[in-house]
């Protein structure tokens, strides 16, 4: 039966379909109450789902078993595990909280019925608590599962998928475990090697984890640190170091905007671009150009770049008007030097007048050059460029 | 019917024509009837000709005195229909991709990743986007593979947005069940306005199967390579802008590595006296 209830709770169409006969026929009684509790919630459920074609009949059978779930003050059925959670989320939602209704569900039934059913619903509710990130949360529930029970005792159980339910129920738990990034411990190890042994699949999964976990782990050149705060001007340091030059001075200026409120500009620039726009020709204009995006990890930075045309055009078109039978020149311009990036807290063109300003002080040649504002505000969602001068 | 059929047969048949002045390459076409099927047999037959006599030219003694290749330049825009676009919209999804020309006249793959899973009740991971090259085809529509064994390393150019993406080797297999294994690495991009040179070897890149990484590994195999591709599924909802200069080829002398990942036994016996 249990195997039933289980792939029922995957498919909850197919199940309403599947128990509403067993329901309504002479099978009831020899059921028992645990049963016919359990399928009133997936008929509960299932009601939910297809309140197209529901007919008041079934509206009326629903109300009726759904009645008889509240009513029961015998809580001890399976099927009260969401309640179990939702309770616990109200009553506190932490670590404690959720560690203490799992205590309870084991508490409940000495052969833990429904303990495949509870890990995914406690799955769901652990990203609902926050404590997906937690690997002592993990190991707890995989201690639900009943130990030795599961090991397979001869190598044709091995060969032929030993409690296949309660065998994917496990590899559930490792796959959001590597969802999030977690490597499993030991004592996951031990969990699993005391539930199912050592040739069941959650336990070549976690061989799998260990192993490619490790090769992957360090192969980013370009690393982001594992824990990044949400202060933009942290953000925005770490960003602005990532993509600029190795010998590059990293400026953060706090200042208040016209609309009163504190906010900042961080910017970068290399001693080799500073010289660069020092050299800069008079009649070429500069570029602010903007916003690009940089992603860290799961965080969207917005940056602005100070440039200019490649002058390598007007060299070429000195050479043409010299020799005639010259190459032609390149109808698509390479791009030019990158002369600084900034990042501001807030992407108006008031702070990027600011920068200017600010940038002006250390580089006195840019107060002599055509500046030209190529801004480029998203108006729902695009894709920015870079050198579309 | 008999006039519906003979348009049709020299659509095909312009269509090959076309195709045929165009390049050496033709398009998949399947022919619509068997009269259609022989008259395609003489543009094949030419075609295996040329293909002999380009053969008996030994068109690949260039990797003697070359040792790098760049497979597709993105700097004229004419290799950007070589190459088509895959999202998750394919199964529901609601990711969205392009292949476009960038404003450098280079190429850029671009779009906006959801992770968002199709209600259908059976998915559970869903946001991917995904750029292939197309497939290339020979005389009488047989596939066409690159051979890059003269090669051990990948180079491309590429300037990206500080999120990682993952290239992707498709190679002929010789059974069926094997037609969804794939070769891929990861790409890492910096972000920022600066290009980044990339070098990823050949052995770095490890076996999956359908998104699955494998328990046994196998080095790629680089004689018959149907194409190469990039893919977008990092489980970030956002924008993504991926720019591409070249993607080549070339033999680094100073790398000797076979292959990057163990080749442990499955399940170790010991060994009997």
């Amino acid at each position: 039966m249990a195997s039933i209830i289980n792939s029922v709770k995957k498919i909850p169409i197919l199940y309403c379909r599947l128990l509403n006969p067993v329901l309504h026929s002479k099978f009831i009684p020899h059921l028992k109450c645990d049963i016919s509790k359990t399928s009133a919630l997936f008929i509960h459920q299932g009601c939910n789902l297809r309140q197209d074609h529901q007919t008041k009949e079934d509206d009326n059978r629903a109300k009726k078993y759904a009645e008889l779930l509240q009513n029961s003050t015998n809580r001890e059925s399976l099927i009260i595990q969401d309640n179990l959670f939702e309770d616990a989320y109200k009553k506190q939602p932490n670590k404690e909280s959720f560690e203490h209704a799992i205590n309870t569900f084991e508490g409940r039934d000495k052969r833990r019925r429904g303990h495949v059913q509870f890990m995914y619903t406690a799955l769901k509710w652990m990203k609902i608590f926050g404590l997906e990130k937690d690997i002592s949360v993990y190991n707890r529930l995989l201690h639900v599962f009943p130990k030795g029970e599961f090991i397979p005792e001869n190598f044709i159980q091995t060969m032929f998928n030993h409690f296949p339910e309660e065998q994917a129920c496990a590899i559930k738990i490792l796959q959001q475990m590597e969802d999030n990034g977690l490597m499993p411990n030991e004592e996951t190890k031990g969990v699993l090697l005391a539930v199912f042994g050592s040739k069941a699949h959650p336990m070549r999964k976690l061989q799998r984890m260990k192993y490619w976990f490790l090769k992957f782990r360090n192969i980013n050149p370009f690393p982001v640190p594992k824990d990044l705060s949400d202060d933009p001007v942290v953000l925005a340091e770490i960003g602005l170091k990532r993509i600029s030059e190795y010998d590059a001075k990293l400026d953060v200026f706090r200042y208040t905007n016209g609309a009163g409120h504190e906010t900042f500009i961080a910017q970068v620039q290399s001693p080799e671009q500073k010289e660069l726009l020092a050299e800069h020709p008079k009649y070429a204009p500069v570029y602010v150009e903007g916003s690009y995006n940089l992603w860290l990890r799961n965080k969207k930075l917005t940056y602005f770049v100070l440039r200019a045309d490649n002058v390598s055009i007007a060299h070429d078109v000195d050479a043409e008007m010299k020799d005639e039978e010259s190459t032609p020149v390149n109808p698509f311009p390479k791009e030019g030097p990158v002369f600084a990036i900034c990042m501001a807290g807030d992407d108006s063109q008031e702070s990027l007048r600011t920068w200017l300003t600010y940038l002006q002080e250390d580089n006195p040649n840019l107060g002599n050059l055509p500046v030209v504002f190529n801004i480029y505000q998203p108006p729902d969602r695009e894709v920015t460029l870079h050198g579309s001068s | 019917m008999l006039a519906l059929r003979i348009s049709s047969n020299s659509c095909i048949r312009r269509v090959l024509l076309n195709v045929a002045m165009k390049s050496t390459v033709i398009p998949c076409v399947h022919a619509a009837s068997f009269s259609g099927g022989l008259s395609n047999i003489g543009h094949h037959l030419g075609m295996l000709a040329r293909e002999m006599v380009d053969k008996a030219k030994c068109p690949n003694l260039d990797i003697m005195v070359n040792s790098s290749k760049k497979l597709w330049d993105f700097n004229d825009k004419g290799n950007l229909d070589k190459f088509v676009v895959a999202t998750d919209k394919e199964m529901g999804g609601k990711s969205e991709a392009e292949f476009i020309m960038s404003k450098n006249n280079k190429a850029l793959f671009c779009g906006h990743l959801t992770t968002e899973i199709p209600r259908d009740g059976v998915t559970e991971y869903s946001g991917y986007c995904t750029l292939k090259s197309k497939q290339l085809y020979k005389s009488f529509n047989r596939k066409l593979q690159m051979d890059l064994t003269p090669y051990n390393v990948v180079n491309m150019r590429v300037r990206g947005d500080g999120r990682s993406y993952m290239v992707n080797l498709l190679t002929e297999s010789f059974f069926s069940n094997n037609k969804d294994d794939m070769w891929n690495y990861f790409l890492f991009t910096r972000g920022g306005p600066y290009w980044q040179e990339l070098t990823i070897p050949f052995s770095k890149f490890f076996l999956t199967h359908r998104g699955r990484i494998q328990d046994r590994q196998a080095s790629v195999d680089l004689e018959r390579v149907n194409a190469i591709g990039l893919t977008m599924a990092d489980a970030v909802d956002g924008d993504f802008a991926l720019e591409i200069d070249y993607i080549g080829v070339s033999y680094d002398y100073t790398h000797t590595e076979e292959f990057a990942y163990e080749m442990y036994e499955r399940n170790p016996q010991p060994k009997r006296r």
